[in-house]
């Protein structure tokens, strides 16, 4: 890994590239430059840094997890089209999450389940950013009512496109 | 309570923990009404780079009022009927008017 200096012109260029919460700067680069997501390192190869011994704990807030500690956001694409079609098309997002859950079971690991400061379950939040992610691809309506979580065109097609590259050779367990 | 429990004064004599307080709030923001909408506004704001607690706290009051306001006085009946008849049992008379 390198390191560079840009100026506040290129910084705000990348952030407008970046999908936030989900992209670093790097991210953002390379989709920019058309090259492939990089692979994330494992949890095993990037040592946990632990606070000294005798530190004071640290309360009321948990960590922050790596990202290869958590369910990938865009694992989150599939399952959420699949439960909104299992639930006709549209849904309260209560009703949605739990359609979802469903559908991740155990591939929603350790952290996900994490409570967070502000009471959430981990995984129930990043839910709500996979759902604002699915909106601006279209995927999902932006005008649905609120709490209301509803299927667009796009993602009825997505989803059909998903479903069919499943089930071609080769493709199963995704 | 301990006596460095931090509170709030609604009126004299009607305090509240911060801490009840703060669970309120959070409860009230990760309601379907809303918390689709606080995610849209973190996002927003963090696309511009200027996602900041002091910022997305000044925007939070207006997304519960907005809520709030909405709700009419049929609303704010149906719920205080809903709640009459939940308690009905336990009221004395029955909660009848007389």
């Amino acid at each position: 890994m390198s390191w560079i200096e840009i100026d506040g012109e290129v910084l705000r260029k990348i952030e407008e590239g970046a999908e936030p919460f989900f992209d670093s700067p790097n991210d953002a680069l390379r989709r920019t430059f058309g090259l492939a997501p990089v692979e994330r390192p494992s949890c095993e190869a990037v040592p946990r840094v632990e606070p000294p011994e005798g530190a004071p704990p640290i309360r009321g807030r948990p960590s922050r997890a790596r990202s290869c500690e958590l369910l990938p956001l865009e694992d989150y694409e599939l399952p959420l089209l699949r439960a909104l079609s299992g639930l006709g098309g549209s849904a309260p997002s209560a009703q949605v999450a739990d359609a979802v859950e469903q559908l991740l079971g155990e591939r929603l690991k350790l952290r996900d389940r994490e409570p967070l400061a502000s009471g959430d379950v981990r995984w129930e939040n990043r839910l709500g950013f996979a759902r604002l992610r699915a909106v601006e691809r279209g995927y999902l309506r932006p005008d649905s009512r609120r709490g209301i979580w509803e299927l667009a065109e796009a993602g009825i097609e997505r989803l059909g496109e998903i479903e069919a590259e499943l089930g071609r050779p080769g493709t199963e367990g995704r | 309570m301990t006596e460095t429990t931090q509170v709030r004064e609604l009126t004299p004599g009607d305090a509240i923990t911060v801490e009840v307080l703060r669970d309120f709030l959070f409860t009230v923001l990760r309601h379907d009404a809303i918390a689709d909408v606080v995610v849209e506004r973190m996002a927003f704001h963090a696309r511009r780079g200027q996602l900041d607690a002091v910022g997305l706290a000044a925007v939070l009051p207006e997304l519960i009022g907005d809520v709030l306001h909405v709700a009419r006085k049929e609303d704010w009946t149906a719920i205080a009927e809903a709640l009459i008849d939940s308690a009905r049992d336990d009221l004395p008379g029955g909660g009848e008017r007389r």
